[in-house]
């Protein structure tokens, strides 16, 4: 899928994984990735969502951050260290506050989204960490929204 | 058309979800409908906590709350309570405030809920 760096003509083949306990989010981002053309799959916390990225290759992970079992922060360290992978895991937080941003940041996730998720700016933030040579792409997105 | 579908709403408020549905009144139903059957089981748990003072419980519980209130708008009803709770229960204090807070919390969720019915009744 990154064989030509254009989000538009790969948006079909871009597979993204949503982890998210709270069923409305799941929902609501699953709706608004499908309407923006990707791929989702759901599961509902970070122990759940290793075991599909450990048979799935997945372009990008939304992680919520406060999860049973095994929360956001814990579920992207592992996928760092311990599977070695370095997909974009965008952070979906209630909370903006610099504080979360940077614990999420220093836990190994990529960048940060505030919920609840808009359209135009999950198209941006997906569009500006697989194809960060043609990030003009996200004015395109805006009419998305 | 928007604006009909969120006519005489006292607590909830719609553009949020009508918005991001670009006229997908089905999703907007459907939203609804997970909102109904998701959101009285936390409150259940809410209330339970803050009748036991069990802090742990009670700042989950209101940080879960958080992020679902604003699908229907009663972030701006209601926000202010659910942050104040979950703030107290982080520093396992000020129970008679939470309680307070709470019982606003909980008369706001049965007036959106009744209204959130007779939306789905009407569309």
């Amino acid at each position: 899928m990154k064989e030509t760096s254009n989000i538009k003509e790969n948006i079909g083949k871009i597979k993204v994984l949503i982890v998210e306990d709270n069923v409305l989010n799941q929902k609501m981002a699953s709706f608004l990735l499908k309407g923006l053309g990707f791929n989702n799959d759901v599961c509902v916390n970070g122990k759940v969502a290793l075991d599909k990225i450990k048979t799935t290759n997945y372009d990008v992970v939304l992680m919520d951050v406060q999860m049973p079992e095994m929360d956001g922060y814990e579920a992207t360290r592992q996928i760092r260290n311990e599977l070695k992978l370095h997909m974009p895991i965008i952070a979906t937080i209630g909370n903006t506050s610099e504080e979360e941003i940077k614990k999420c940041l220093a836990n190994g996730m990529t960048d940060v989204i505030s919920k609840p998720l808009k359209g135009d700016e999950l198209y941006a933030m997906i569009n500006k960490h697989l194809f960060p040579e043609n990030v003009s792409e996200n004015v395109n997105g805006s009419e998305l929204d | 058309m928007e604006k009909n579908l969120n006519n005489d709403k006292k607590i909830i408020d719609l553009t949020y979800l009508i918005g991001l549905s670009k006229g997908d009144n089905g999703f907007v139903k459907k939203m609804i409908t997970v909102f109904l059957e998701e959101t009285p089981k936390e409150v259940d748990v809410l209330e339970e906590s803050v009748n036991q003072t069990d802090y742990e419980v009670i700042k989950a519980s209101a940080h879960k709350l958080k992020s679902t209130i604003p699908f229907i708008g009663l972030d701006k009803i209601i926000g202010k309570e659910v942050n104040e709770i979950e703030s107290l229960a982080r520093e396992n204090s000020g129970i008679e405030n939470i309680r307070a807070s709470f019982k606003k919390i909980k008369e706001s969720f049965e007036l959106a809920s009744a209204e959130l019915e007779a939306f789905m009744l009407n569309n």
